[in-house]
């Protein structure tokens, strides 16, 4: 919509479109999907720029295979569609997940990951980003951007859990959290992570990635800046072999009912360790800028005000 | 353990390889890592100098080139630096059928997995000697214990390892030099691996072990002097159980693992990675 309110023609690539109370003049919106080479070549045509941000960002999947069905396969078909249709050029969402946990110091875009991956969403974001990698030497100039965990105004999904959260404290609900004070998460502002991408795509050099984030904070401090600006909000603090432990009777119930699992013990791992990033690339690089966590709290507070 | 001595870790750039990294910097060790030309082994070798107190070197060699053994070796006197422990942990490992396998690629298979080991072995000797109490840490196999079809040459090279490694620390023990040999079954090695194993039997999927608990495990057998290191409590009873199963039912299961194989042909796309997913 942002790009769309700057005067650029959208084609829009969905598998619903949107009530037309939430539809915007500038944005065309074609029916499909990218696991469905036709649709995308009927999105695709007369464009110039791609964003390919669409992915499987769910902590569970009924079958496995669907995390690299959308996120993998998927990518190669929007791939190769672009470099058949002259798409001058790309950016693609992966995700920080592809980085896994940091040690001391904050990641950076060449950092080695510490771990093995450890799920299916991890795999599948980094063997995408190779896809991408491999059209960029094919001659598709190609950008990556790493987004950390997004929060702000928008959907409340699991993709944006802070939101979500925000939104249970606003109405008194009780939240349950990781409690393990001490660990660090990056969390990126939507306003951010839009204008990133944009940036990407006017600065980003082909084949390059680029890590758009936010403020570093442990959980003790977002929890803070978080009583701060909601009134009496009721957090209750898990430790981390509660979360684990919650992990397995998800799975459990799973198996007995077939319901989908909130998160699973590997899939809620990333949240029980220290995930520092280092935006400085995306800073001095594409001109990158970071809304501070209790600014972007404020707007999404404000925001929820406004619907709720 | 600051010794002034420098651990030498093969194939570090990816995989165990960068685990031993991860976990010798995390036991205070310097290193120097070897692992084919590309960003990844000075992006590590960064990264751990950032993150611990401890010295990198790196040398960027294909162990499979001709006299690569020797190169490693006088980069290493150049740099003036002296090894107490030796890690050959560079491999290959082969997923097809001896007929359909490039010759080329088997051949580079047995000269990075036996004679790289062997070659970098014999010179660090004289070194190692010096350096007591110093060690030794190859990596074998699991597979080198059992008959794995399409895995021949794999656990044949492995096999050589196990029981070069054995002989050499009969030799060795009189010099301070402690041979450890590390049979590990299935690991997450790397996006192709880990995609291969995801398609592979329940049981050998609950077998599958992580790099990172891999290689503290190896570290720990290495410097209490263990002679066999087998990661993983299943490896263990299925090394057992191989010992007590009569051959008949072995050449039964090993019949039923072809045909299954013949069934399940994994796809290897452009870039290395390899896509399976009958069975995820």
């Amino acid at each position: 919509m942002k790009l769309a309110d700057h005067g650029n023609e959208i084609h829009a690539l969905v598998r619903r479109e949107p009530e037309s109370t939430r539809k915007h003049k500038g944005i065309t919106y074609f029916r499909g999907d990218i696991t469905d080479p036709p649709s995308i070549q009927r999105a695709i045509k007369n464009c110039e720029e791609v964003y390919h941000v669409a992915g499987y960002a769910k902590l569970w999947a009924k079958r496995r295979r669907t995390f690299f069905d959308i996120n993998v396969t998927g990518t190669e078909n929007i791939l190769r569609a672009s470099l058949e249709n002259n798409i001058r050029k790309l950016v693609f969402t992966s995700s920080c997940a592809v980085f896994g946990p940091s040690l001391r110091t904050p990641i950076t875009e060449t950092d080695p990951r510490i771990t093995s991956f450890n799920n299916d969403y991890d795999l599948s974001k980094f063997i995408a980003e190779k896809a991408v990698h491999e059209y960029c030497n094919k001659g598709l100039e190609t950008v990556i951007v790493n987004p950390s965990r997004v929060y702000g105004p928008g959907l409340t999904t699991h993709a944006n859990m802070i939101t979500k959260m925000i939104l249970r404290c606003m109405k008194g609900q009780w939240v349950l959290m990781p409690g393990i004070n001490k660990v660090i998460g990056n969390y990126a502002f939507i306003d951010d992570v839009v204008n990133g991408h944009m940036l990407a795509m006017e600065k980003g050099v082909c084949g390059e990635r680029y890590i758009i984030g936010g403020e570093n904070l442990s959980y003790q401090q977002l929890i803070e800046i978080i009583k701060d600006e909601i009134r009496q909000p009721k957090i209750i603090p898990l430790p981390a072999k509660a979360v684990i432990g919650w992990g397995y009777i998800e799975l459990m119930k799973n198996k007995l009912t077939g319901r989908e699992p909130k998160f699973t013990p590997k899939s809620v791992d990333r949240y029980l360790r220290d995930a520092a990033f280092d935006c400085s690339k995306a800073i001095n690089g594409i001109g990158y800028g970071i809304t501070g966590f209790r600014d972007g709290i404020r707007k999404t507070v404000n925001y929820l005000n406004a619907t709720i | 353990m600051k010794t002034g001595y420098f651990t030498l870790i093969t194939g570090a750039s990816e995989g165990l390889g960068k685990a031993f990294a991860f976990e010798c910097a995390a036991r205070n060790m310097d290193l120097v890592l070897v692992a084919l030309p590309g960003p990844e082994l000075q992006n590590l070798s960064n990264y751990l100098e950032r993150n611990f107190s401890i010295k990198v070197l790196i040398i960027e060699q294909d162990l499979s080139a001709d006299s690569s053994a020797e190169l490693i070796y006088n980069k290493i006197t150049e740099m003036n630096i002296e090894i107490n422990i030796l890690i050959n942990n560079a491999g290959l490992g082969n997923t097809r059928f001896f007929e359909d396998e490039n010759r080329k690629f088997i051949e580079r298979q047995i000269r990075i997995n036996v004679l790289s080991t062997t070659s970098l072995t014999h010179m660090f000797v004289p070194m190692l000697k010096r350096n007591g109490p110093a060690y030794i840490l190859n990596v074998g196999s699991l597979a080198c214990f059992f008959a794995i079809p399409k895995k021949q040459v794999y656990g044949g090279t492995k096999s050589f390892i196990y029981f070069f490694s054995k002989s050499l620390r009969a030799e060795l023990k009189q010099y301070n030099i402690n041979v450890s040999v590390l049979c590990p079954g299935g690991i997450n090695s790397n996006p192709a691996q880990i995609m291969l194993n995801k398609s592979g039997t329940w049981i050998s999927k609950m077998s599958l072990m992580n790099t990172e608990d891999v290689a503290p495990f190896a570290l720990n057998g290495l410097l209490r002097n263990k002679e066999v290191i087998i990661p993983g409590k299943l490896n263990r009873v299925f090394l057992m159980l191989d010992r007590v199963i009569p051959v008949f039912i072995k050449n039964e299961i090993i019949k039923h693992q072809i045909s299954q194989l013949k069934i399940y042909q994994p796809v290897v796309i452009a870039n290395g990675t390899i896509k399976e997913m009958s069975r995820i």
